[in-house]
């Protein structure tokens, strides 16, 4: 599931870009909006059953 | 009256102060939420990134969630809102896939509802069946002399569902006269793109670019507050101030709330209970003469 997480990830997230972006993580993490620890997403079981089952079905 | 409502991924995550004021003013106007437990990502981020079946099945998902409850699914985040009515829509015209979508549902016991679940916008809700008469009768302090600037942001109006005639698109001034506050029209840049995920984005001058327009519309019209629908709107437009600032040489600080926090502070509801701290840039200034309990943070 992690390993998907960061494929959708990496087709948005350009590492180049962390350096300029840390400042706003810091306002995030200021204002209480971004947790150190990130929380689990819900239905995680059943979201990986269903890209089992996409991916069994697309061959 | 009773709705459907997951606050969503992203309001209950970095724009947790959305799902926070959302839940206070559904209160306080007497909207009956049922919390829907477990909806995942509604499959908006799939988007060119994955096949339609992968971001359908994702969008179904949370349908089918939505299904038990038997009400009309309400959402505050543009995205969803465009997301599962895109699922909606695809799904009842196109029975081939509907077909695999409940193939892939089955694998989790869950079955696609046949008739879809209708999803709707909190705005849409607010001026259809709320009515900005009923808003008006629960203020408790009006915005007499705030300077409001709304800002639709591109979503509401993009695929045309409730939002599609035109005339819609003064449904945030509505309420925001309801409240008793002053519209500062963004003519230009009402529906200009917000720049869509923070943080993500690998687009960011050109979000930037979009984002300076809004803000320099606003500002140049006088507004003194910006109100968006969305709260991707609303925290790009927040967090982005600073670094709009840095590399355009501007000084703005004009505050960005939700429409459910501006609804919040005239309904007399705490700061606390509206998150009005979790701003990036602080409205409590602005906002002082009309607090109900001015607590500065």
């Amino acid at each position: 599931m992690i390993r998907e997480a960061m494929l959708v990830m990496g087709g948005y997230f350009n590492p180049f870009r962390v350096w300029g972006i840390i400042p706003l993580w810091i306002k995030l993490f200021v204002h209480r909006r971004l947790p150190l620890i990130p929380t689990r997403i819900e239905g995680r079981e059943e979201i990986g059953a269903i890209r089992a089952r996409i991916k069994e079905m697309e061959g | 009256m009773s709705y459907s409502y997951s606050p969503t991924c992203y309001s209950s995550g970095i724009a947790s102060h959305c799902g926070t004021s959302t839940r206070a003013v559904a209160k306080a106007l007497g909207m009956e939420f049922t919390e829907v437990e477990g909806c995942n990502c509604c499959g908006s981020p799939l988007y060119g990134k994955a096949s339609d079946l992968e971001a359908l099945c994702f969008a179904a998902r949370n349908l089918a969630l939505i299904q038990r409850s038997g009400n009309d699914m309400v959402t505050s985040c543009s995205f969803c809102y465009i997301t599962l009515n895109w699922a909606n829509a695809t799904l009842s015209r196109d029975e081939e896939l509907r077909g695999k979508v409940s193939e892939v549902l089955s694998a989790i016991n869950l079955d696609y509802p046949e008739d879809g679940v209708r999803v709707r916008h909190l705005l849409e809700v607010l001026i259809n069946d709320t009515t900005c008469d009923t808003v008006s009768t629960v203020v408790k302090r009006r915005l007499k002399g705030l300077r409001i600037a709304p800002y639709y942001g591109p979503h509401i109006t993009s695929l045309g569902y409730g939002f599609d005639a035109p005339e819609s698109l003064i449904f945030l001034d509505q309420v925001i006269e309801a409240l008793g506050g002053e519209v500062v029209p963004l003519p230009k840049s009402k529906t200009q793109w917000c720049g869509d995920s923070p943080l993500l984005t690998c687009e960011e001058e050109r979000a930037l670019t979009s984002m300076l327009k809004v803000l320099e519309e606003a500002e140049t019209n006088g507004a003194q507050v910006i109100v968006a629908p969305c709260p991707l709107a609303q925290t790009n437009l927040d967090i982005y101030q600073p670094r709009i600032n840095g590399i355009y040489g501007k000084g703005f600080h004009l505050p960005v709330l939700l429409l459910t926090q501006i609804m919040g502070v005239a309904f007399g509801i705490s700061p606390s209970s509206l998150d009005l701290d979790k701003n990036v840039v602080s409205p409590y200034k602005t906002l002082s003469p009309y607090l109900s309990t001015w607590d500065e943070r």
